[in-house]
């Protein structure tokens, strides 16, 4: 082993740049991989923690079987009283509306737009004026609240209290660190000026060393904010809970909790007498956690249970709660899998077109080694090892850089992740194996070549005719591999198996198959586009297309390189359009929406009051489970049963029928709404299981399974949207798409389940939004309500969202061509170091330094352009691919529509890389003397 | 260049050489041919050559002649079509893959016009090259070299990269490394192709000197009759075929450079 290891170590220590840029290449890769890992462990990690908060240490639950609803409290004891009962504790769920009182200082940026709440029919709105002293205001914020047993809870739920203890009477209250956080805060937060003397008894703080911006004489944002923060809520200060027309209720604070995790609704604990006398809701309950003596199994116990409870109740094991989570993680990590794979792909490409480069230029010294008695084996094991070391010391430079950019995203991101940055191991393993993978990859076809070296070969100067065969034969391989991406994606019938063909063959032979075609593609970009760059370049006649046809392996590869990164920016954009477009652009929200855990009829009542509210409609939301959509062996995904009361809902809501198509069948549909046994469905049934009218529809939710007849398909208004949106269930373990609608009544009658969870609100036309949700939720505070949107807000919200995620994954993107840039930077170093015995011999005869450098950059400009045509082409093919398996899985029909305007950005970015990364070398070829590149030859 | 003879101090040759035995060099009747542009081109047409014992020797001829041709099958680089060739009574014609890669590494050495010399290695550890991938003991090799490198003059360049060397150094670490296992055979093609006339010299007479000294059968494609003065035996070849021979040393005395220009000029008219 020693001289092929010690031929390895000093080939790259005598290439140093070019070996830097490769090793560069991986490392990125491995970052990427490593930083993604560590990022899905620390969101798992995050989601387990609230599950862990949320389930605890019981074994079994016990709930009403409709979502949101209420159970006597007598079921605790019947609990309690089941022999394999060890112990049992009861919780109640609701909304509370609190108020903080504080002194805070106004920043110049609240001057001008503050968000001052008026909440008080009757009271004159107190002017807003600046005064560089503190003023008292009234911050109002909405959280869930549970009601608990104090005595039993901490050993139940594993949620340890940062400060403090628990509540003990009605009076007490525990928040989390969230909500004490955004009461510290004044800018963005919902708050009113108050008169002075309202804070009587709390000392005015002194304005103190705040930081005055000299210019204005105003108090600066960042100054206000620090001052602000330390007048939070802490422990021993009072909270208020909002009553309409009535004196607030005062809450003592005497606990912390952790915040939550993900950017979860802020949550605050009472005693269950304190929440019912909040609420009003007395001897209710929401849940009931059950442990069992030792040894008892709980799904035995389960089967045992379950027939003495009625059909209002659901009992479950606490493992079933978490396992959906489990099977929402694996559709993800099927995704890191295959961005795994893809990015050393990509990174084995790039060293294989490297070290393939550096092989031709080396290629006497094989044969010299050959010729003093090297085996084809030992000159193969010397490639090896050169891959070897380029995945491995990229690797280890690579995972410690990404475990490093996940602690900073972890750091950036706290709120939402306060377990911080878990690292997973695995994840970090995959990335060093994929980047000594990618590098023994990479060095496989270097290997193959550097063996089948004769020892004359390489001896002889004569160059190598290139085989129009051998190019034939690449673009014959291309097109097969991309005609069985095609076929697996498009052939067969059913979704599951085009995903799985998709992901474990497709997928591959699609982008080795985009790779393949480099080659024949440069030489056509050559034919077409050669002599115009030529031209423009002022270089003589011929001399960029002999460069190019001379050697098109080389260039082609390296273009191959180059489109992955825009292969995805042209995907995530097209596919981000389509959904903006196709699937948001069909929603038609209702005018504004109230949400909450379980909202009162009272509330629908009170709304109606309301002068600019034209009409309310009740729905309940029921995710229930279906086969329709996903990928089966990964993820169930549900759907939500939307239910209402038909008349007003087809009153107010602008349905889309797509059948029946008359009017007549149409009003025919609504009647058998109203009859019961009867549902509409999404489209999307329609494009993905080929539901038609009159079939029958299962809706399974809780273990209870109901048939309905489907009377109609229609277009989604977007209400399951909405629900997710304001966030009110555990949508992390319940992950649902589409929806069926149905009747209020059915969905009582058939799984007890009659909470309302949505109220859908119609406005008057000219009503100003803005003014009608702010009166809108001072009516409905004490009622329930968590959350009060608009339609068009949302809407708006939607489109900025995906957005912004749409400039993130483009991040991606542009990280990808950056890595590819290194590669690209390494091959064209290599490509002058091969030649620089004829371009020495160019400068010999008459050419100048610069039509050296306009060369090799006129060369980058081929191979731009050769890797525009593959990305979009690459990126293209897979998103009919993926709008294919959309439709399959998902039912989701988006069409073809490139962006032009962010797709020719990334075509100018490719250019714009790849000049740049050939930039350095070609103007350090510029500056070598014509002896310089002479003496190559000697030796 | 160091003055060290190649020999021990009582004048014998040094341990490792190897007493070549009679007849030390036969091609009979080779024929080679390639494929070129398209077309076949035959390069040796039944060449045949007989050479015994150890020596300095020559082949000489015009460009295309077939003379590197000739020296790359001798030198187990290529495969003629038909025909035979053995060196110290090995049959090397019909040699596998593997046996022509050991005979390469351990019985024969090869120096190049262009030096050939790997540009990232050392010239110490391009000597010792050909034992690293033999995976010969470190410290023999160590000592060889150091032996090698005094003899020819080159210890005080052991650790300096090819592109750190004269030309004519190259070629001197070239042959070092092509006698570290020292071979019954020493093949040179154009060796002083890239090197002046007084580099090229010095060449030459340590290439006699290694034959005389070494006991050691070498024998050089030259097209220059200065280089064929110091070597005793001249092998004319002509369209492919060995066509007559001439020794340097006549009854009248040694020939110089006219002398054995003329004796060429004579043999190929």
């Amino acid at each position: 082993m020693r001289p092929e290891w010690r031929l390895a170590t000093n080939s790259l220590s005598a290439r140093r740049s070019r070996t830097f840029l490769l090793i560069a290449a991986v490392a990125l890769s491995a970052a990427m991989i490593a930083a993604v890992s560590c990022a899905m462990a620390s969101i798992t990690k995050a989601i387990g923690l609230q599950l862990d908060q949320t389930v605890g240490r019981a074994e079994l639950r016990l709930k009403s079987a409709g979502r949101g609803g209420m159970m006597p409290a007598s079921a605790l004891e019947t609990a309690r009283g089941w022999s394999q009962t060890q112990s049992a504790t009861g919780r109640a769920s609701g909304s509370l509306t609190i108020l903080f009182r504080r002194w805070a200082l106004i920043p110049n940026s609240e001057i001008a737009a503050p968000a001052s709440l008026d909440f008080s029919p009757q009271s004159e709105p107190v002017g807003v004026r600046f005064d560089p002293t503190w003023q008292p205001i009234e911050i109002i914020g909405n959280s869930i609240a549970t009601g608990i047993d104090p005595d039993l809870e901490p050993s139940f739920r594993a949620l340890t209290l940062v400060e403090g203890r628990w509540p003990r009477t009605a009076e007490e209250i525990v928040v989390d660190a969230s909500l004490v956080d955004a009461m510290g805060r004044v800018n963005g937060q919902q708050y009113r000026l108050l008169p002075r003397e309202s804070l009587e008894g709390l000392a005015s703080p002194q304005p103190g060393q705040v930081a005055i911006n000299r210019k204005s004489e105003s108090i600066t944002a960042e100054s206000a904010a620090t001052a602000n923060l330390v007048h939070k809520p802490k422990l021993g200060d009072t909270l208020l809970r909002f009553r309409v027309l009535r004196d607030p209720q005062k809450l003592k604070i005497v606990g912390i909790a952790p915040k939550p995790p993900l950017g979860v609704r802020w949550q605050a604990y009472l005693t269950l007498e304190g929440l019912a006398a909040l609420t009003g809701q007395e001897n209710k309950l929401s849940e009931v956690d059950i442990k069992l003596k030792e040894g008892i199994d709980p799904d035995t116990a389960v089967e045992q249970l379950r027939p003495s409870l009625g059909p209002q109740y659901l009992l479950q094991t606490t493992e079933r709660i978490t396992s959906s989570l489990n099977n929402n993680m694996k559709s993800n990590e099927l995704g890191f899998v295959l961005a795994t794979v893809m990015a050393f792909l990509a990174a084995s490409f790039i060293i294989m077109t490297g070290l393939s480069t550096g092989l031709t230029e080396k290629e006497r010294e094989l044969s010299v080694l050959r010729c003093i008695g090297a085996t084809r084996w030992q000159l193969s094991r010397v490639q090896l090892f050169v891959g070897a070391i380029i995945g491995g010391v990229g690797g280890l430079i690579g995972v410690p850089l990404g475990v490093l950019f996940a602690f900073a995203l972890a750091t950036y991101f706290r709120e939402q992740l306060p377990t911080g940055l878990h690292i997973s191991p695995v994840g970090l393993a995959t990335a060093l194996v994929g980047a000594v993978g990618s590098g023994l990859a990479g060095a496989a076809f270097p290997a193959w070549r550097a063996a089948r070296v004769s020892p004359l070969e390489g001896l002889s100067a004569r160059a190598k005719k290139v085989k129009r065969s051998a190019i034939f034969a690449l673009l014959g391989a291309a097109v097969c591999l991309l005609l069985l991406e095609l076929g697996l994606v498009f052939l067969p019938t059913d979704g599951q198996t085009v995903f799985w063909g998709y992901a474990t063959l497709g997928l591959p032979a699609m982008f080795i198959g985009y790779f393949l075609l480099g080659v024949p593609t440069l030489l056509l970009v050559s034919l077409l586009l050669g002599r115009l760059v030529n031209a423009a370049l002022l270089l003589p006649a011929g001399l960029l297309n002999r460069n190019i046809v001379a050697t098109p392996y080389r260039y082609g590869f390296t273009a191959s390189a180059m489109m992955s990164g825009l292969a995805i920016m042209v995907a995530l954009w097209t596919q981000g359009r389509s959904i903006m477009n196709d699937w948001l652009g069909r929603f038609e929200f209702p005018d504004a929406f109230v949400t909450g855990l379980s909202l009162t009829p009272a509330a629908q009542q009170k709304l109606e009051t309301l002068p600019f509210i034209t009409g309310t409609c009740a729905i309940t939301l029921q995710p229930i489970s279906t086969d329709a959509f996903g990928v089966k062996a990964l993820q169930r995904y549900k759907s939500m049963f939307i239910a209402f009361e038909p008349e007003p809902f087809f009153r107010m809501t602008r349905l889309t029928w797509v059948e029946p198509t008359t009017k007549e069948g149409q009003e025919r549909a609504e009647r058998r709404l109203s009859e019961g046994g009867a549902i509409l469905v999404a489209r999307e049934f329609q494009v993905a299981q080929g539901v038609k009218l009159g079939d029958s529809f299962k809706a399974i939710a809780e273990d209870r399974s109901h048939e309905f007849e489907i009377v109609g398909v229609v277009t989604s208004p977007g209400l399951e949207v909405v629900s997710k949106f304001f966030s009110i269930g555990e949508e992390f373990t319940d992950q649902a798409i589409h929806a069926v609608f149905g009747s209020r009544n059915d969905l009582k009658d058939k799984f007890q389940s009659e909470a309302i969870n949505l109220i859908q609100i119609g406005l008057k036309p000219d009503t100003d939004d803005q003014q009608a949700l702010m009166q809108i939720r001072t009516v409905l505070a004490d009622s329930g309500a968590l959350d009060v949107g608009s339609g068009k807000k949302i809407k708006e919200d939607l489109r900025s969202i995906i957005g912004a995620s749409l400039v993130v994954a483009s991040a991606i993107a542009v990280f990808a061509m950056l890595v590819a840039s290194f590669g690209v930077a390494n091959i064209i170093i290599a490509g002058i170091y091969a030649r620089r015995f004829e371009f020495g011999v160019l400068r010999a005869i008459g050419a100048s330094r610069g039509t050296l450098v306009r060369l090799v950059l006129g060369e980058a400009i081929i191979i731009a352009i050769t890797a525009i045509l593959l990305g979009t082409a690459l990126g293209l093919q897979g998103i009919i691919s993926g709008q294919r398996l959309d439709r399959m899985l998902f039912g989701l029909e988006l069409t073809v529509k490139p962006p032009i305007g962010p797709i020719a950005v990334g075509w100018a970015f490719v250019t714009l890389v790849t000049l740049l990364a050939a930039a350095p070398a070609a103007f350090q070829l510029g500056r070598k003397s014509p002896r310089e590149l002479l003496a190559s030859m000697r030796g | 260049m160091s003055s060290v003879p190649l020999s021990n101090n009582n004048g014998a040759p040094s341990p490792l050489v190897h007493s070549a035995p009679l007849r030390s060099l036969s091609v009979k009747n080779v024929v080679k041919s390639y494929r070129h542009g398209g077309g076949q081109v035959v390069a040796l047409r039944g060449a045949t050559l007989e050479i015994d014992g150890p020596g300095f020797y020559a082949i000489m001829g015009q460009s295309g002649s077939g003379k590197s041709t000739l020296l790359h099958l001798l030198a187990a680089l290529d495969r003629p079509d038909s025909g035979e060739i053995y060196i110290a009574g090995r049959a090397i014609h019909g040699l596998t893959e593997r046996q022509a890669t050991e005979f390469r590494r351990r019985e024969m050495g090869i120096v190049f016009q262009q030096f050939n010399l790997i540009s990232s290695l050392t010239a110490a550890d391009n000597i010792k090259l050909p034992g690293l991938l033999a995976g010969e003991d470190e410290r023999f090799l160590e000592g060889r070299c150091n032996e090698l490198l005094e003899v020819l003059g080159l210890s005080d360049r052991r650790n300096h990269r090819p592109d750190a060397l004269s030309g004519g150094e190259q070629q001197r670490v070239a042959i070092a490394r092509a006698l570290l296992f020292s071979p019954p055979v020493l093949f040179a093609d154009e060796p002083t192709g890239n090197l002046d006339s007084a580099s090229s010299n010095k060449l030459w007479s340590l290439l006699e000197r290694i034959a005389a000294e070494q006991r050691m059968l070498v024998l050089m494609v030259t097209h220059e009759p200065a280089a064929a003065v110091h070597c005793q035996k001249v092998f004319v070849i002509r369209d492919g075929a060995v066509f007559t021979s001439f020794e340097t040393v006549t009854e009248e005395g040694a020939l110089d450079a006219a002398g054995v220009a003329a004796r060429y000029q004579q043999s190929i008219s």
